[in-house]
């Protein structure tokens, strides 16, 4: 049964592998082989490990996020994220974009009557904004409003997702945050280990002349002839575990302090007030500059004369 | 004539002439009949026997029945699992050899009954089997996971014993001047960090049963020996006479008395005693030695 061995596995066709000028062409293929309404309208992300990615800077939005779309026929409408999709798409529930199409026989699915069906469309990240609930200091009312641009900061632990994550703030407003859309609980499946069994310690270090493992349980652990087990270690890997020298050179330290210094400095937008000052200043200069031409232009025509 | 006999050179052929009479074959007896044959018996029309699983019986502790999942022929798509995870590393290094050798054996079995399944779809189609394949990546993980711990606590067992002489001593007289200096009233505790110095250091177990006599343990036992005399029969008239202790049998009897200066007063008569019977057990035999003391403590106890 070779299901059962992993050991051709590196022989197979894995498009992870594939070099890069043969992309293009396994992606017309790929495409080719899929019926118009399946095809994904954003660029193929193939070569991905994952179709979701891992980083939150490029995944904004999660799934139970409420969302409006600024652009296309459904303007304005606000939506659920119910699914995310290669190349920064997001599937929207029934008041996001949807397109109507012939499907034939072969690929019905399960209750489906006829012919015709309609299909989410995927949307892009950027023609959606999120949607926040933000209390209003002012009037003490809870006000909706559509972020324009989000910012990942900072880090926490979060319990439901079981994931460090970053804080999602608004972007220029730094103190705003808008937590995560709380996910659907993962219930114990038949395989799950209770968490108290898994987290019992059983295993103490007692001796140091008993091995813990039975004499007759090693050899089917581990080849203890194979090539593969080394005595030393390369250089790259003595140089990764050895610590660095301490302590740091004067220079090294003065260099670091100043880098933590420059880091802390903070970082302005320009205002409105900056954006005149530096336009009067052009402005002066620009006079300055045509004043010399007009001189050199007076010296000049004085000369043809 | 011609039809029946070989085709041979005729030099050879005079090789294969025979040259003794053939034997006289045993003439045929006919066996006493011991069953009626159908013809002498009347035909009886009796109904005919359905093929049908419900014919056959088999026992539920059956042990093919490992490679079902509660008796079910086929699991459904929806009765899998699709929320757990594999056992991560740091989760599994907690855990000691039989429970890893447990879980082992736990997922070995899962993978035999999803192999099953697995090759029951793929012969319709590969696409229905993958999700039971790919429940069993998962469960494949958590093996090469176990595998890959315990060949972890191997190395390092390994690399403890090259540490291991280095420090031995330095730990041996920390230990010593705790041990000598401590007063009456630590005296449980005393016991205890011995107990664990002996299993740690030694490999000496608290249980007799469990202990293997090698050479770190005939160690132990004069270590241990030379301690116990050194604490409480400082006093005695002949300490100075009997340490240090290198015999191990003298080592033993030292090591198997109760901490109390009355045992050891005991055990040093007893020692004496062998001394001056001249008893005394061979280096290259102590392993053996003390193995013959420990099985008949074994015994004993028994």
């Amino acid at each position: 049964m070779s299901f059962l061995s992993k050991v051709g596995e590196r022989f197979k066709f894995d498009i992870k592998r594939l070099p890069k000028s043969l992309m293009t062409r396994y992606e017309k293929k790929y495409r080719q082989g899929q019926p118009h309404f399946m095809r994904s309208p954003f660029k193929l992300d193939l070569q991905e490990d994952n179709s979701v990615p891992k980083e939150f800077e490029k995944l904004k939005y999660l799934i139970g996020d409420r969302v409006m779309i600024i652009k296309g026929p459904k303007q304005g409408n606000i939506c659920k994220v119910s699914r995310h999709v290669e190349g920064k798409g997001y599937i929207l529930d029934e008041n996001g974009p949807t397109s109507t199409v012939a499907v034939p026989k072969e690929l019905w699915q399960d209750e489906q009557t006829s012919h015709v069906i309609t299909f989410p469309k995927a949307v892009h990240q950027d023609n959606l904004r999120l949607i926040a609930e933000i209390d209003d200091e002012k009037t003490g009312l809870t006000k909706t409003v559509a972020v324009d641009n989000l910012k990942f900061i900072g880090k926490y632990y979060d319990e439901d997702y079981k994931k460090v994550l970053k804080y999602r703030c608004v972007a220029g407003q730094e103190d705003l945050v808008i937590p995560y859309p709380r996910p659907e609980p993962i219930e114990d499946d038949a395989l799950s280990t209770p968490v108290d069994v898994v987290r019992e310690r059983t295993h103490f270090i007692e001796s140091a002349v008993r091995n813990s493992i039975p004499e007759a349980a090693l050899l089917t652990l581990r080849n203890p002839y194979s090539k593969h087990k080394r005595t030393k270690l390369t250089k790259l890997e003595a140089k990764k575990l050895t610590p660095p020298k301490m302590p740091l050179s004067e220079t090294k330290k003065a260099y670091l302090a100043e880098r933590e210094e420059l880091k802390k400095l903070p970082k302005y937008n320009i205002t409105d007030e900056m954006k005149t000052f530096l336009g009067e200043k052009i402005r002066e200069h620009e006079k300055v500059k045509a004043k010399q031409l007009e001189e050199a232009a007076k010296l000049s025509t004085k000369r043809f004369l | 004539m011609f039809q029946n006999s070989k085709r041979l050179l005729h030099t050879s052929r005079v090789c294969l002439a025979r040259k003794q009479a053939p034997k006289k074959k045993a003439k045929f007896v006919p066996r006493d009949k011991t069953s009626k044959s159908t013809a002498e018996v009347p035909l009886r029309i009796t109904p005919p026997i359905t093929p049908t699983v419900k014919n056959f019986e088999v026992s539920d502790d059956h042990p093919l029945w490992q490679f079902f999942h509660e008796q079910s022929y086929l699991r459904q798509f929806d009765e899998l699992d699709k929320n757990s995870r594999s056992w991560t590393i740091p989760e599994l290094r907690r855990k000691n050899f039989n429970d890893l050798h447990s879980l082992w054996y736990t997922c070995l079995k899962e993978r035999n009954i999803l192999a099953r399944e697995q090759h029951l779809l793929n012969v319709d189609s590969e696409r229905a089997a993958q999700p039971y394949g790919d429940l069993a990546e998962k469960v494949r993980e958590t093996m090469w996971r176990i595998r890959h711990v315990l060949s972890e606590r191997h190395h390092a067992h390994e690399r403890s014993q090259e540490l291991l002489p280095e420090q031995k001593e330095q730990i041996l007289n920390e230990f010593k001047e705790n041990f000598l200096t401590a007063t009456k009233d630590e005296e449980v505790e005393l016991q205890q960090t011995l107990s664990r110095l002996q299993y740690a250091i030694f490999g000496i177990s608290e249980i007799i049963a469990d202990n293997i006599v090698d050479k770190h343990f005939v160690e132990g036992l004069k270590f241990i020996a030379n301690l116990k005399l050194e604490r409480y029969a400082k006093d005695h008239p002949d300490f100075q006479e009997l340490t240090p202790i290198t015999d191990a049998g003298e080592a033993f009897v030292l090591f198997h008395s109760e901490p109390t200066t009355k045992s050891i007063t005991e055990s040093i008569e007893s020692v004496k005693n062998l001394r001056s019977n001249n008893i005394r057990v061979d280096k290259l035999y102590e392993i053996e030695s003390v193995t013959e003391f420990v099985n008949k403590l074994v015994d004993e106890s028994q």
